[in-house]
């Protein structure tokens, strides 16, 4: 996306100027909402409500290219909130089908693309697993590339907390990769995989 | 045992795994859901005004050019053999003044109801609360508690809901905005919009047209809208 754009539809801020932020914006918040609550209503809903706050409070965004991460904080936050009122933790009961074909790496083998495949696979099963604190501040980092202080500073929260997360959410997501490992490694040792 | 992956890999596959999780959620059609933020920022706009002067002062406009241009109309006496205002006694069908005949719709307007759903009752303060800004044209204010409603009617045949609202801004002398993508609206008979920032829904009703238009509080317009329509 285009941040430069971004920043000056957010000054301009007339109604084509949401628009078209709404445009940008609409499919990566609802995913990281739907990805937290798996239910298509509520995910609307709270879509809907977070872009209301933010076109209402766009005027206290300070780093104007920052609209999308910011928003993304919004939603997130509605949705961790909706969790706790709703009190039901339910991101495993409809797991997504994987996507086909998107952004593949370019490996060098078949042996190579198909392992890596199976990696992301695994990952995209733990990444369900988070807690959505972690889901939350995983999205901030890795889908919107923002620093941890800048993370910190939109949540409002310390950039220790941010920083424990993370490591909590990262060491989850690698642990997802391990258990062919340690069969692998036990093979090795002799002691069978079965 | 297999040396541990490098963090800088285990970003690379976290990033495009979640990527690709993102992307393979199935996304329904943003246009509804920005036709119901758009909804939503009208009526929010109307909620915060309950505070902040600009927007207080545009609501306080609206009032006083209709309480003006009513009081001016019915001073210059132009309009002596066409009521302009209804009084106290809206209910007799009679006009403050010597006008006892009841207007008929098509050249005054429709007479407005003496209450609104939801206990809006008529204002009683006179001139300046029942206008008929024009031939065919009718408005009311109402109150409850704390929230003004300001009715509105034209009765004037062929008037597109679209162009009834603009019409109805220019009256008032208000900027008048109309939501863009209003299809779904306008498919069930109604639009909503704004005039000087405060939401509004206008309707078709029988020949005619009607709106509603906040003038403060913060009433459920879509309910109050469906109250009002007569049954089919």
């Amino acid at each position: 996306m285009d941040r430069v754009r971004v920043a000056q539809l957010v000054r301009k801020n007339d109604n084509a100027s949401r628009r078209e932020l709404f445009e940008i914006f609409y499919r990566p918040t609802y995913a990281a909402v739907f990805a937290l609550l798996r239910h298509r209503e509520s995910a609307e809903d709270i879509t809907q409500e977070a872009f209301i706050r933010a076109f209402q409070n766009i005027d206290r965004l300070r780093e104007k290219d920052k609209f999308g991460p910011w928003l993304a904080a919004i939603a997130t936050n509605l949705a961790r909130n909706h969790l706790k009122r709703e009190k039901r933790l339910c991101y495993y009961d409809k797991p997504i089908e994987p996507a086909a074909g998107s952004a593949a790496a370019a490996f060098c083998s078949t042996e190579e693309r198909l392992i890596r495949e199976e990696e992301i696979a695994r990952v995209r099963a733990a990444l369900r697993t988070l807690s959505p604190e972690q889901y939350q501040v995983v999205i901030l980092q890795y889908y919107y590339n923002l620093k941890l202080d800048e993370i910190a500073r939109l949540l409002n929260i310390s950039p220790g907390t941010v920083k424990s997360r993370l490591f909590r959410a990262r060491d989850r997501l690698s642990r997802a990769l391990e258990p062919e490992e340690d069969l692998v490694c036990q093979a090795d040792e002799g002691g069978g995989a079965e | 045992m297999q040396a541990r992956r490098t963090d800088r890999s285990l970003d690379h596959i976290i990033g495009e795994a979640l990527q690709r999780e993102l992307e393979s959620v199935p996304v329904p059609p943003a246009a509804p859901l920005w036709a119901r933020i758009r909804a939503g920022l009208a009526r929010a706009g109307k909620k915060r005004a309950a505070f902040p002067w600009r927007q207080m002062a545009g609501a306080a406009a609206l009032v006083l050019v209709f309480a003006g241009v009513g009081l001016a109309l019915s001073r210059s006496g132009m309009f002596s053999s066409s009521p302009l205002f209804y009084g106290e006694n809206v209910n007799q069908d009679c006009v403050k003044g010597d006008v006892a005949e009841k207007p008929s719709s098509m050249e005054r307007g429709a007479a407005p109801p003496l209450a609104l759903p939801g206990g809006f009752a008529l204002e009683e303060e006179g001139a300046q609360d029942l206008i008929q800004a024009g031939e065919g044209w009718t408005a009311a204010l109402y109150r409850r508690g704390e929230e003004k409603l300001l009715w509105i009617s034209c009765d004037a045949p062929v008037l597109d809901l679209r162009e009834f609202v603009l019409q109805a801004g220019r009256m008032l002398g208000a900027g008048t905005e109309i939501a863009g993508e209003r299809t779904t609206v306008l498919q069930e008979g109604r639009l909503e919009f704004t005039a000087g920032g405060r939401p509004g829904i206008a309707w078709r009703e029988g020949e005619g047209t009607r709106a509603l238009l906040v003038l403060s509080g913060s009433p459920d317009l879509q309910a109050l809208q469906a109250q009002l329509l007569p049954p089919p």
